[in-house]
């Protein structure tokens, strides 16, 4: 297994000189470090439920890593089922509805799922997870709370193009010396990519989408997709995108960096919730206390790179964020379809 | 059973009814049937298309005017048909110049056209790209730079396989191993005199061809473009790798689009459109069958004859090699991108003999989820097939048997989940079978249950293709020597429908080891499958690993659709290439 460190360094370092944004302002005792424990009764009654079940959007290695980190320290085997957000909640809706609940915890980035169906997610707060204690009120919702963020980045190809030639702002994207040469993520492939784009149009107008819709670039389905074109060569860059897609590629030495652009800067956070008539809620309450001790959130950010929701700045290793707009998940249907349309991937 | 095999060519339909009453095989069938497709479709069509008990048809306004929708329509008619029109008559033609000219050279030849259909599509469509992509493809990237070079103005755009005319070649490349698979078992079972008859008459080859053979096999061929036509409706990875990225989108996207790129999943819209496609394929299939009883066809009879093959002459080296550059076209270039792709550590244009590894393999090898994976897909692929095609057999059998609207009736409903997508499939298996009192949630059988009812259309066109092609002389023959109807099944009819059967199952083990949409439903950490690994890596992982698991499927494939399609063949055909 190569080391992770190494290019997530690489990563870190371009992206440093990128960004040049302000500290989100956080109320300072929502920033303490101190783990607190679960009850030892409770780590007891986890341990006598043995296993764990996470139904996940996120990263594959992040949810392996994170779970044998936990394994480690507490014997209790998790497993985990990841698919795109779809997917992963209709076969979660399903379950529930037939009352046979089989996922302990949910985690996607939408946080819609987890306020359309309240009573499907058992309450978090500091009583029953010690250690969110940490987090900062406005990150908490009661039934999930957003657990990491991640800036919408560009990928592009290092033999093909040097760090000062590369696009800085979503604005840049419509430069015309950049015409049919990029790969466009279709928005409409995910709520984050739509996120993106609901978030540049607040801050750039029409207009700009109109320009890019000239602009006769290519489309992607996947941002895992788009990273390999571009680490191949086939396109000069692909937007948007974000820099986990790019990790393991950087790991294989592929000529691929990412930069994040800003005009604005984008964030889309990811929720994380408790499953309500879980399985095993003692060891659900465990892991997702321990998800927020120091141990793990040094570990999260050593798996890809992302940014803390409780902690904008790179200690632990995290990505730094500073200012931004944080992405809306309610955007409406007809406003999907009309900023689709301007940006030219839909009739 | 005989070796020996004759025909009689039939201008009107043969309606071979036994005499013997088809309801008591009828019933526990239509039973199964019942249970195993209609319980999840209707389930599911009542859970998303009419939740409080009454339709809502203002949702069926919406769905019907959403925009897109027409555009994704026609866009589908157009590629069914463009590739209807290429496969049908090239795979056809492959079958023809296989199994019934001397352009036929060992057994391993039967096999050449089908090496397509040993990768799953998304393999597929992930080895071309490697191929002709025009700016990092193995192949397009030098023949552009060459052509530039001497001066031709070309633009890398201008030859994207990113357009509509790399969707169609993809789209048909696809198709033709499904083709020639019908064709090839219906060639196989047909008597050469005709063809020899012809030949003595004067007729040149390829009207022996247009005139006599093909008319023969008309059944198959019809059933050839049934197959194309609903494959072409259904196929994902394609379109969605290359169709979308030139903006050209299909049903099949736009139908995942609704299900996977949207919360709530639009599950009604989707079941609508469904709805919808079922009648398309419905009355396609009553359409091919009227054609076929109105022209007539070709039979095997009671009397036998020893199959001859038609000499090529000086065509026959032409015809091998046009045999060979298909091959080499279609299938060998691409699956050689798989494997350098595979052993690079990431896809690079350039290859550097020395970054090349098998890291990718290794690591497959090292995790327990992916071997099993892998196990559980092939034995999956493998008991699926054979319940499907067993099934469908003898549905067909009991349909010939009972003729008329219950014929009709049943070829209908072996159709049915053709038109519903996988996914929608999928949650109505889950909702019908996954929680008490079945409890199969989580099982391996709950994915047998659903991918034998998923493709039940594919076996049952083959079968029916095979059925078509028995005359009443021999099941008139074992009934009058007191043979029961179920040994008359197994003694006679069974091995005369066996190479269709083969083909059939042929594409069902392909088609299920890179099934992806029923597993992202119904495949988990207890139950993983092929098709669960691909979409985890399609989201996550690199095309290198991609290309090792292709390559891996593509070996498993080949091992077993070679040792059935040569098990399958005619004993006749055995004797004379062994």
């Amino acid at each position: 297994m190569p080391d992770p460190v190494s290019p997530l360094a690489r990563l870190l370092s371009i992206t440093a000189g990128g960004l040049a944004l302000a500290i989100l302002s956080l109320p300072a005792t929502a920033q303490g470090t101190k783990d607190v424990e679960q009850p030892a009764a409770l780590v007891k009654a986890a341990q006598a439920e043995g296993q764990l079940m996470i139904y996940s959007s996120s990263d594959e290695n992040q949810s392996k890593t994170l779970l044998a980190a936990f394994e480690k320290r507490y014997g209790i085997k998790g497993g985990f089922i990841r698919f795109p957000t779809g997917p992963l909640m209709q076969r979660f809706s399903t379950e529930y509805d037939a009352k046979d609940v089989r996922a302990d915890i949910v985690s996607v980035s939408s946080p819609v799922p987890f306020e359309q169906r309240p009573e499907r997610f058992a309450k978090v707060d500091q009583s029953v997870l010690p250690n969110l204690g940490k987090w900062p009120d406005f990150r908490t919702a009661g039934k999930h709370f957003v657990w990491t963020t991640d800036l919408v980045a560009l990928a592009y190809n290092t033999e093909q193009l040097k760090p000062q030639d590369v696009p800085k702002t979503w604005s840049d994207l419509a430069d015309p010396k950049w015409k049919g040469k990029f790969l466009l993520t279709d928005p409409q492939v995910a709520d984050n990519y739509m996120g993106w784009l609901d978030a540049v149009e607040r801050a750039q107008g029409m207009e700009l989408l109109r320009k890019l819709a000239g602009q006769n670039y290519k489309i992607t389905q996947s941002g895992a997709s788009g990273a390999q074109m571009v680490a191949a060569g086939a396109y000069v860059f692909n937007a948007p995108t974000f820099a986990s897609f790019s990790a393991r590629l950087l790991e294989k030495k592929a000529p691929i960096a990412v930069q994040y652009l800003e005009g604005p800067a984008i964030m889309s956070p990811r929720s994380i919730a408790l499953v309500a008539d879980a399985p095993h809620p003692n060891a659900a309450r465990l892991y997702l206390n321990w998800l927020l001790s120091e141990e793990a959130l040094k570990l999260t950010c050593s798996i890809s790179p992302t940014s803390l929701a409780m902690a904008p700045d790179s200690s632990r290793g995290c990505i730094a964020v500073r200012g931004g707009v944080e992405m809306r998940f309610d955007v409406p249907e007809e406003r999907k379809r009309a900023l689709a349309k301007a940006l030219g991937v839909a009739h | 059973m005989s070796a020996y095999v004759a025909q009689e060519l039939s201008s009107a339909p043969a309606r071979a009814r036994s005499r013997v009453p088809a309801t008591w095989l009828m019933a526990p069938l239509l039973l199964a049937l019942g249970a195993l497709v209609f319980y999840p479709v209707i389930l599911i069509i009542v859970r998303a298309v009419a939740p409080d008990g009454h339709l809502d048809w203002a949702l069926w306004a919406d769905t019907l005017s959403a925009p897109g929708l027409l555009a994704a329509v026609r866009n589908t008619a157009i590629l069914a048909a463009t590739t209807t029109a290429i496969a049908v008559p090239v795979g056809v033609f492959f079958a023809w110049l296989i199994e019934r000219t001397d352009a036929r050279w060992g057994s391993l030849s039967r096999l050449l056209p089908v090496i397509p259909l040993l990768l799953p599509p998304v393999a597929m469509a992930i080895g071309w790209l490697f191929l002709a992509d025009p700016r990092a493809g193995f192949l397009a990237r030098p023949l552009i730079e060459a052509m530039q070079a001497a001066g031709i103005a070309v633009e890398a755009d201008q030859v994207a396989i990113q357009s509509w005319a790399g969707l169609i070649f993809l789209y048909a490349l696809w198709a033709v191993p499904h083709v020639y698979v019908i064709a090839a078992a219906a060639f196989s079972g047909l008597d050469p005199s005709l063809e020899e008859a012809a030949r003595m008459f004067g007729k040149g080859r390829l009207r022996c061809f247009a005139q006599v053979s093909l008319p023969a096999i008309r059944h198959a061929v019809g059933s050839s473009v049934l197959v194309c036509v609903i494959s072409s409706i259904g196929l994902y990875s394609i379109a969605a790798l290359i169709g979308s990225a030139a903006r050209i989108e299909v049903l099949s996207v736009y139908i995942y689009r609704l299900l996977n790129f949207s919360y709530p999943p639009k599950t009604a819209q989707a079941v609508i459109i469904g709805l919808l496609l079922m009648g398309v394929i419905a009355s396609i299939w009553l359409l091919q069958r009227r054609i076929a009883a109105r022209t007539g066809h070709a039979q095997i009879g009671g009397m036998g004859v020893r199959p001859n093959l038609l000499a090529l002459g000086g065509w026959r080296w032409p015809a091998r090699l046009a045999v060979l550059l298909y091959v080499l076209l279609t299938s060998v270039l691409p699956l050689l991108a798989l494997v350098v792709v595979a052993l690079q550590p990431f896809w690079r244009s350039r290859i550097v003999l020395a970054d090349l590894a098998l890291d990718n393999f290794a690591e497959f090898g090292a995790s327990s989820a992916a071997r099993d994976a892998i196990w559980n897909s092939t034995m999956l692929a493998i008991c699926a097939a054979t319940a499907a095609v067993l099934a469908a057999g003898l549905i067909a059998v009991v349909a010939r048997h009972a003729g008329g609207r219950r014929e009709q009736a049943l070829g209908i409903v072996t159709k049915v989940p053709a038109a519903i997508p996988h996914i929608v499939f999928a949650v109505g298996v889950l909702v019908a079978f996954g929680f008490a009192p079945f409890r199969l949630g989580g099982t391996w059988l709950i994915l047998l249950l659903a991918y034998v009812a998923i493709y039940l259309p594919t076996a049952s066109i083959a079968a029916e293709s095979s059925v078509q092609q028995i005359g009443n002389q021999l099941t008139e023959a074992s009934r009058i020597f007191g043979a029961s109807p179920v040994r008359t099944f197994r003694a006679v009819q069974l091995p005369l429908i066996l190479p269709g059967l083969a083909a059939g199952w042929a594409s069902i083990f392909a088609l299920v080891l890179g099934e992806l949409n029923a597993a992202a439903i119904l495949s988990g950490p207890r139950n993983p499958v092929i098709g669960y690994l691909i979409l985890t890596l399609f989201d996550n992982g690199t095309y290198s690993q991609l290309a090792a698991i292709g390559s891996i499927i593509g070996v498993v494939s080949a091992i077993a659709v070679s040792a059935v399609l040569l098990l399958g063949r005619p004993h006749f055909a055995r004797s004379a290439t062994a």
